[in-house]
């Protein structure tokens, strides 16, 4: 896929970066004062938290390594 | 669900078809109804915990704490390291940039507002992330389905259509190893503990887990359409490293505007992975390790100074991830009888009881892999799962076949011990099986604000000899009593009833 020049790509990670930080910032901005550091207990209603859940999908890259080598093996 | 995913999942889908796709989607998926289940219990119990180890430690006490915390930081550690791993081979992948400074700067960018805002940009900045997957995968589905096209022959004879007795095996040892492990998986318990009722939590978790299996089995196709649409060859002798960058090869052949575009999303994904990591990191030290008293500026301190370690482990030891599958089958070895702490049939267990769960759990697999390599040296090699979860033998679906069942053999040698200790104590038989003289499990009215307890309840009513033998029975007969207790205020009749009830058990 490397049809992005270094110049662009630069720009686009690093401005991706900036954005990333401003969004975080505001997050920060917004939620001031509310106490919610370490933990919103009884707070959240169903809609953002299944956000989450999908957010907080898991994976692991042990599996797919694993996958990778063995399942050559076994003829795949 | 980080930058990784683009790899995993389309190269799961190259190399073993549509059966290990959809055996690793579900297994992902699963796994979340467990904390719509457990979640509301848990919480109803202890309306204040957020890490699941705060339960523990007043269930189980410190010791069986300390190893479950122990087993969460790491499993949260090793998914920030290979987070950031993830992140370094995407950008290189995609394009000519080094990858270090990448990482720098998203570690750095991660925390300044991590460490200002916690778990709640957290959580935020995760509805942003489902978003920009959701509106990631939909871009993509399009293009693909516009521009890639498959040759229909090659499809029978590649076999990925068919099932296999691997993808059968992996149904179990998946379910199992992922189950078990997300156990330790700060983040989704801070989550369910954050659903304002159990019914969001509930809706949150199905709906969740459902869109994670479409998800995931979508982000595997690009595997299956690189092998159809003659862009990777199973022959190939590369084909085990080439079929990771299934997804990238895929889009290659798209305009460079999308090339920016997947960029752009990737590093967006990627942060707030991260920053979920590191704020379930943040809280879980915050709470095991400094009981919440170390004052905010610290934990932000702490916050910085993990990223040290995350970088350079990432960078220089990749081969460190092997250490999931130790954490895998520990966890296998000590989940199954944990959670028989929240019914209130189980209440006789303790800390000791998990302990030996854990040992007998490890030393069943030793046994299983001693006996079936017919070598206490390949036992021993089980036990660290050498040999990866994907053998075509039946070792590693033995282990953790070995280890749930064994772990629970382990539990009753506990109970036993425990049963003669006060046989020969009391002279009663059965005196570990009494029920407790008042009757009432350990609870906290619901919805209040308290603050966690600060040290054992045996010690608010005066009665630490039998702390260790009872355990987390509170005699508190209603709501109004617990809060005098919270207030270090004990109810004039109970420390005395209680006590003369606990020393006819114990007499």
């Amino acid at each position: 896929m490397g049809s992005l020049s270094d110049h662009a790509a630069n720009a686009c990670i690093y401005a991706a970066y900036g954005g990333v930080l401003v969004i975080g910032l505001f997050a920060v901005w917004y939620g001031r004062g509310k106490g919610q550091y370490l933990a919103s207990n009884r707070k959240r209603s169903a809609f953002p938290l299944t956000f989450n859940f999908i957010a907080s999908g898991k994976y692991s890259s042990t599996f797919s390594q694993g996958y990778r080598s063995l399942l050559s093996q076994s003829g795949l | 669900m980080g930058v990784g995913v683009l790899a995993t999942y389309p190269q799961i889908g190259a190399q073993s078809g549509l059966h290990g796709l959809l055996v690793y989607a579900l297994s992902v998926a699963i796994p979340y109804l467990l904390f719509g289940f457990l979640g509301p219990i848990i919480r109803r119990k202890m309306p204040d915990v957020f890490v699941l180890t705060e339960w523990v430690r007043y269930r189980y006490g410190v010791s069986a704490a300390l190893l479950i915390s122990a087993c969460t930081i790491i499993t949260i550690f090793l998914s920030m390291v290979s987070e950031l791993a993830s992140l370094k081979e995407c950008v290189e992948t995609l394009t000519n940039v080094p990858g270090l400074p990448v990482l720098i700067v998203e570690a750095v960018v991660v925390s300044i507002y991590t460490s200002l805002g916690g778990f709640y940009v957290s959580f935020l900045t995760d509805n942003m992330q489902a978003i920009t997957f959701l509106t990631l995968l939909v871009v993509c589905t399009i293009a693909t389905g516009c521009t890639v096209e498959i040759d229909p022959k090659l499809v029978g004879p590649s076999g990925l259509l068919k099932a296999n007795v691997l993808g059968w095996k992996l149904v179990y040892i998946l379910v199992v190893a992922i189950v078990t492990n997300d156990v330790f998986v700060a983040g989704l318990w801070m989550r369910s503990f954050a659903a304002k009722t159990d019914r969001d939590l509930l809706i949150a978790t199905t709906v969740g887990g459902f869109f994670l299996f479409a998800i995931s089995a979508l982000l595997g196709i690009p595997g299956l359409l690189a092998v159809w649409g003659r862009l990777i060859n199973p022959a190939d002798s590369d084909f085990d490293d080439v079929s990771q960058d299934s997804f990238y090869i895929v889009m290659g052949s798209l305009p460079s505007w999308v090339s920016g575009f997947v960029l752009v999303f990737c590093v967006m994904v990627s942060s707030s992975a991260f920053d979920s990591l590191q704020s379930a990191l943040v809280s879980t030290v915050s709470n095991d390790i400094f009981r919440n008293k170390l004052r905010i500026e610290w934990v932000r301190v702490v916050v910085m100074a993990i990223l040290v370690p995350t970088i350079v482990v990432s960078i220089k030891a990749t081969n460190v991830l092997n250490i999931y599958l130790i954490v895998d089958i520990l966890s296998s070895c000590v989940v199954p009888v944990l959670f028989l702490g929240l019914s209130q049939w189980f209440w006789f267990l303790t800390g000791f009881d998990i302990c030996l769960s854990i040992v007998g759990g490890i030393l069943g697999v030793f046994i299983f892999g001693t006996v079936y390599y017919q070598s206490a040296k390949q036992g021993g090699l089980l036990l660290i799962m050498n040999q990866g979860i994907y053998g075509d033998d039946w070792g590693a679906f033995g282990a953790f076949v070995a280890a749930p069942v064994c772990c629970v053999i382990g539990c009753v040698v506990g109970v036993v011990l425990r049963l003669v200790y006060y046989w020969i104590k009391t002279g009663r038989l059965l005196a570990v099986f009494d029920p407790p003289p008042l009757g009432m499990e350990f609870c906290r009215p619901p919805d209040s604000e308290f603050p966690t307890l600060s040290k054992p309840w045996y010690e608010y009513v005066g009665m630490h000899r039998y702390g260790p033998m009872i355990d987390r029975l509170l005699f508190v007969h209603n709501d109004e009593e617990a809060h005098k207790l919270q207030d270090g205020i004990i109810v004039e009749h109970d420390p005395q009833e209680s006590s003369d009830s606990v020393e006819s058990l114990v007499k």
